[in-house]
């Protein structure tokens, strides 16, 4: 590539980084400053910073209650995620009757959208008794097919005289996964923490349809009960969004290096 | 099992300095929550005012509540004990002049605070 089209390309890049970092800067802007979105012309400088919206975001709304709520079912749809899918994963890359149908089967419920399962979903929730209650929240994300696919091809990946000679010496298929399979799928691992996490942390529908009683809301559900009472405080609301944005953030960045490489070692298979 | 991988990687200084960083800013907010505010009252020359009235009010995002009342002494100084709040909202009416409303941003409820600056009232 010729130096002109470098400097093509990452002028292009620069551009497109802006255009996506603008929204997040305009929320930490607005969060330090409380200034109104629609002032014109806008300011791209923060007058006068400080850190008052935090606070006052953090007394608001109990947002300890709300952060723990969120983290503890982030938690347990993680510890779940990697305990089923792994074993789910493993087991696909066996030879079994009609493994053909199941995973046909597993790529037609991923293109059913989450939206027409509710009433089921929900249905099944109570008959358990689980309604308004942590694991009832967390109950429809304790799997992702996507990741059971993703463990799939991570295990396809580990050289099969790996398995026969671990089988050789002894081990049984549950620490075959666990001592074998496992370290040897560290990007896939990854990959299960951050998409498992960051989909529990995120998910509003689910949680706002289980949800009944304020003891039980989660962080995204503290936001829109924000929004509603207090529409004037800008300052305070934009605080509480980053509030709610930086763990899944943070644990995107700490494991992004790990979480890329589990998205592509699939593809480089064989 | 390898105790130094294990303690100097990313995810466990990240972790492990934001868990420091709250326990810190938690032992220092015990020994600064006493919810002590204290202050002074001057007219526009600098001078005390005796008497005046200092209200300190509830800031919500919705409404401001009048929640204690005080009055200067002889140098123009008031407290509070026992504030509550995460914001301080100060009134003062006086012979001398009122101000109207002052807010004053905390990093904590009832954190204890000393105003360096007096409050200065106008006709």
């Amino acid at each position: 590539m010729s130096r002109f089209h470098r400097i093509v390309t990452h002028g292009i890049l620069i551009i497109v980084c802006i255009l996506m970092l603008t929204p997040i800067y305009w929320v930490l802007k607005t969060s330090v400053t409380g200034d109104n979105l629609f002032v014109y012309p806008p300011s791209i400088i923060p007058d006068d910073p400080n850190l008052f919206f935090y606070v006052e975001a953090w007394y608001t709304v109990d947002f300890v209650r709300l952060f723990f709520n969120s983290f503890a079912i982030a938690t347990l749809v993680v510890i779940a995620n990697l305990f089923l899918n792994a074993m789910a994963g493993y087991a696909l890359t066996k030879q079994f009757p009609a493994k053909g149908l199941v995973l046909t089967f597993l790529l037609m419920s991923m293109m059913i959208p989450f939206h027409a399962t509710i009433i089921p979903a929900y249905l099944l929730t109570a008959d358990l008794g689980l309604l308004n209650s942590k694991l009832g929240i967390a109950l429809p994300t304790l799997s992702h097919i996507v990741c059971i696919l993703l463990f799939k091809s991570n295990f396809e990946a580990v050289p099969n005289s790996l398995i026969q000679a671990a089988r050789i010496d002894g081990l049984s298929e549950w620490r075959i996964l666990t001592r074998i399979m496992m370290p040897l799928s560290k990007p896939a691992v990854a990959t299960n923490i951050i998409l498992s996490f960051i989909w529990s942390w995120n998910d509003f529908l689910w949680p706002l349809i289980v949800v009944r009683s304020q003891e039980q809301q989660t962080l995204p559900l503290g936001l829109v009960s924000f929004l509603a009472s207090f529409e004037d405080t800008t300052g305070s609301l934009y605080a509480f969004c980053v509030l709610v944005v930086v763990p899944s953030m943070l644990v995107f960045l700490l494991a992004q290096k790990d979480f890329i490489r589990g998205l592509t070692s699939g593809a480089t298979k064989g | 099992m390898n105790w130094r991988a294990i303690l100097i990687n990313r995810f466990t200084i990240t972790f492990g300095a934001i868990v420091l960083a709250v326990l810190l800013w938690n032992i220092y907010v015990g020994f600064n929550d006493d919810g002590r505010l204290t202050g002074q009252v001057v007219d526009e020359n600098g001078d005390p005012v005796r008497g005046a009235q200092v209200m300190l009010a509830r800031k919500t995002v919705t409404s401001v509540d009048t929640v204690a009342e005080t009055t200067t002494g002889d140098t123009g100084n008031f407290s509070f004990q026992n504030h509550g709040q995460f914001a301080l909202v100060l009134s003062v009416n006086s012979d001398a002049g009122s101000i109207s409303r002052q807010v004053i941003p905390l990093w904590f409820r009832n954190q204890n605070v000393d105003l360096a600056e007096p409050l200065v009232v106008s006709p």
